[in-house]
């Protein structure tokens, strides 16, 4: 391995600082420099400013022969609300890798949203000594790509409502002729994005004149069941008064009114399909076979019907490309997509891991983050993300705290935005043995895909050294190939050596094939229960919705789909405050939703949330800009 | 002059190919080039890609003791609802100064906005052999200056509605506890944006704990009136289902439904303030001004009010810097902001002509679009744009077209969508005669600013030889300094040397300081009736509601902004279909409502649409991407 020329160790003070307070003490090298060390050349990146970069899938071509790196995936025990630090670790081994242990890295990191930089704290971009920077431009638009989505999001929504007040205002023949209005010759022509209505209805035709009255009506008139239509607009900003709407009431849209809401633009399945796709022609597909809602005779009504997928793939276009940045200690980032761990599948993308793999070679390190705890975002990156991709991971790791263990072990309640209780900041033992029952199981389901399992047990000044090893051979005893503690925040990468060389042995010897939870084939109701087994349930009980949604989805021909459960991240249960590890519950599926561009079923495990409310006092008082500097103040 | 190594001549093709394949078939030069040129160093721009940077303010610093170049501002008469080709005008003459003239030139250009992109035909990068490349770079995304300002927008109306509701379910001790919690060591301290609410309170003290019950009252209560709310969110998409909506009607909001709307995202306010911002410093202080509505009480509630201006100006930190582009035969363009011209100004903004006067230094040109007809859109330029920037302009061009004057001599009604009738394709002297009425109150009108008027005349294939000389007669009969046929739609540059050259002269030959139509110490009624004379009308009529309005702007201490009329731009009047320069009519104020934060008081003349609509077939049937070549196929 050749030494990089971009890396450096960090001086660092103590106590730690805050986040913007070390990120704005750190230079960053300009990001040629981070691209030129991974041997990127110009035709490969365009430049975004001085310290970001597009990486161009065209590099996937030119190094199309060459081996993958290792691949390496961070989850987590199931965490109190506080977090326990998977970005922060993500970041920190990284850090670890490429400064102290010379390994060419990557680190693959999901694009956070706006919405809650503005609203409550924390970023997420790791924390303290274990940071991709510069800070605020990894939390604040970064290169456009959820404002692109958020764009062609609503484009789409925009075209839904729109064509069904054409179709209630026109006759057959009056919509035709304006979706196929003659040229200055008085020609007659469809569109490309028409031929793929025309070939789902087995319409076979070239020429519009040639279409008989009843093939109008069917190509023409979508007939959307405006009950049926499951997509809604997109914003990236906190604002729970767009939860529920009610739109149209303008006195030109003549009555039709209708009940709808807006989510926050990362829940979108626009961003699955960015975080899920391969290649463009595969996201031009993915896009265009969205489906918004039903036909009133129950035909799924796509993004391709309504004449948008085109314009869906160009205003997505430079959004497929990843962003590369640089950690605090010089090692290269990728930064790209941020779908919902919740109603979607929590990672970064397919292509920015594709990359990297290839960028770093054989004998390097990608390293890539899955949201919440392993039954959540780890659970999701192998049954779903590995299926789609075809990579195969090596590692996981499993990121535990002692705070989060004593909570599982019967501490009190953890609340945001509240002190810690006692029973957090002395030293309990026994407490912190109850609660490694959550840990354990998170060991044995992430072991059962085949790769080693590294626990990383992310030291706060609180942990003493009693508790500390008894996580660690709490980890080993339940299978983990190695059980480290890092200090990474604290420290940087100097902190995480010790993972470094764990996650390093972990990868040179796994003995078992990548193996997932269920085969595609099986049917949606027996892949639920795969999940659902792994996670204690003694079985699930389907309601009358889910039962309808399940029948639909089936004899529409989408049941090969992978699932994407949708659960409280906050317990392996459906209630939040069955901590440790329940068993013998009946888990409740409330409603099945499909994102089908994006490919996956997601049954519903209570009520999940996609647009976050704002506090009293919102995170947006104590951000501001120095207007001399143009540097950002206040960012957490 | 040093002659450009980056422009080119180009060969063109006649009949005129469409737009986007004229786009495609000139390679652009990778925009370093078009920089160094400039004499810009690397150190003053950030690259976005190959084709596309941001120039930064800070070269403004660095220019500040060099002079000028020559300001032109492009206007036009009266147009159809086709346009009449102002853009393509602007970029044409511009590559006609830079190519052929060897002339130093920056154009300066308004970003379109996404929405009609994929509605209608027609962007806004000129067209034919004279546009702005690349085109479809041009057209989306751009460089996020309007994703930006849609969030910005977007998170200060979700601060509106959470305000309201918070305030709503709290007593005033609650509210300031969480407004001013207390840190680990149990201080409390205001935040920066909180002094300024203080300070207009007239409270000057700087520690929590000393406020009186009265004082916490006042600052922690806004006491929002929602029926005064007139921030409305914004989105970048034609979506005529959002214009009227009702928000808050999720259980959660405790009954707190709302009606309001969306408009498109280029009719924000601070799409506006960005047009007229001069620096960071202008900016923070302008965003922060922005009235969203009053309290109970009648005072005015504004952005920093919210403790919101900080974070919305580094929201828009990265906005502010123009985008730099080139032309066909590659002559700089800067591209920033895009106001709408009816209920703003209509202009680009005052930062990219500032940089791009310094840029091309004396003996060069700058060359700047306003919006519609030059009854809007110069006469903004001129009384709200000028009177911020302090700049001077020399040469003002009012593009005419043969079309247009047969429509303002009496033609038959000009539809979009619709074939053009007969007398508008065939030879009529005296109907193109009886329409120069129009023109000529735009020069007679534009003269009395102070600059040198140059008549653009921009020949179509059907103008005829006696039809374009009449025109050019009647031009210089009217008070023109020039009157010049043109074709740089089919030539590109070539066809626009003449224009060039008049250009040069007038502007070199300017007699008269720059005067504006009104002082604004003038009332709010008197600078209205002074613009309303401009357009011919003999009085103004003030609907009971403009009354009330007028009367609180005033007693608010608005009542020195410049004016800013909202009006048809198909008319001199407020009906559309008063062609020609109808005089002796009554202008009706029917509402007066406010962007303080922009700078303006902008009287409605008639009801202005701000979220337009798709039609049966939009344009994004045809938008596509070629997923091998990544090139854009079927923008128009």
């Amino acid at each position: 391995m050749s030494s990089s020329t971009t890396v450096r160790k960090l001086q660092v003070v103590s106590p730690v600082p805050a986040d913007i307070d070390i990120a704005n003490s750190v230079e960053p090298v300009h990001i040629s420099q981070i691209a030129k060390d991974l041997n990127l050349s110009p035709n490969h990146y365009d430049l975004y400013g001085k310290y970001k970069a597009k990486v161009l899938l065209s590099v996937l071509d030119e190094l199309q022969g060459s081996e993958d790196g290792y691949y390496v995936v961070v989850g987590g025990i199931t965490p109190t609300p506080l977090g326990e630090g998977k970005s922060t670790t993500t970041v920190g081994l990284c850090q670890a890798l490429g400064a102290f242990l010379d390994k060419k890295v990557v680190t693959c990191l999901r694009q956070p949203s706006q919405g809650p930089t503005f609203g409550i704290k924390g970023g997420a971009a790791g924390g303290g000594y274990s940071q991709v920077i510069p800070m605020d431009e990894f939390n604040l638009h970064l290169t456009g790509d959820i404002h692109a989505i958020t764009a062609a999001n609503n484009l789409l929504a925009a075209a839904i409502d729109t064509r069904i007040f054409h179709e209630s205002t026109q006759s057959d023949k009056a919509l035709f002729n304006r979706l196929c209005p003659p040229n200055k010759e008085g020609k007659r022509s469809f569109s490309d994005v028409m031929f793929r209505r025309l070939t789902k209805l087995g319409i076979s035709k070239t020429n519009p004149d040639d279409l008989t009255p009843e093939e109008v009506n069917k190509f023409a008139r979508l007939d959307i069941d405006p009950n049926s239509i499951t997509w809604r607009r997109v914003m990236d900003i906190n604002d729970r008064f767009l939860r529920k709407i009610a739109i149209g009431q303008g006195p030109d849209e003549k009555g039709m009114v209708r009940e709808t809401g807006f989510d926050i633009s990362v829940a979108s399945e626009i961003m699955a399909v960015l975080a899920l796709t391969t290649s463009l022609a595969d996201m031009r597909e993915r896009l265009g076979k969205m489906v918004i809602g039903n036909s009133k005779s129950g035909d799924p009504v796509t993004a391709d019907d309504l004449g948008v997928g085109g314009a869906l793939t160009v205003l997505m276009k430079d959004a497929i490309h990843p962003t590369l940045m640089q950690t605090l200690e010089g090692t290269p980032v990728l930064v790209h997509a941020g779908p919902f761990a919740n109603i979607a599948h929590g990672n970064s993308s397919i292509v920015a891991d594709k990359i990297a793999l290839k960028l770093v070679g054989p004998g390097g390190f990608v390293v890539t983050e899955a949201g919440f705890g392993a039954d959540i975002g780890a659970e999701k990156f192998m049954n779903i993300k590995c299926r789609y991709s075809g990579l195969t991971p090596q590692c996981a790791i499993i990121v535990a705290t002692i705070r989060a263990l004593k909570m599982h072990g019967g501490g009190p309640a953890v609340v945001a935005g509240r002190p810690l209780d006692h029973a957090y900041l002395t030293e309990n033992v026994a407490l912190v043995e109850a609660g490694c029952v959550n840990m354990a199981r998170h060991i044995s389901n992430t072991k059962s895909y085949g790769v080693n399992v590294v626990v990383a047990i992310n030291k706060f000044s609180t942990d003493t050294e009693a508790e500390l090893n008894a996580v660690r051979s709490a980890a080993l005893a339940a299978g983990a190939y190695d059980a480290v503690i890092c200090t990474h925040h604290a420290n940087g990468g100097k902190g995480a050596v010790d993972l470094g060389i764990a996650v390093q042995k972990a990868c040179e010897n796994v003995t078992q094939p990548l193996k997932f939870l269920y085969p595609v084939d099986l049917s949606i109701k027996e892949k639920i229960e795969a999940i659902a087994k792994s996670y204690g349930a003694s079985g699930v009980e389907y309601s009358e919705q889910a039962e309808k949604q399940i029948e639909m989805y089936s004899k529409q021909g989408f049941s090969g789909l992978p699932i994407c459960m949708a659960k409280t991240q906050y317990s392996f249960s459906d209630n939040a405050a069955a901590k440790g590890a329940p068993s013998g519950f009946v888990l409740p599926i409330r409603d099945v939703r499909a994102s089908i561009g994006a490919g996956f079923i997601y049954p519903l495990v209570g009520t999940m949330s996609t647009m976050p409310g704002l506090p009293t006092r919102p995170c947006f008082y104590d951000i501001d800009l120095d207007t001399t500097t143009g540097k950002v103040i206040g960012l957490s």
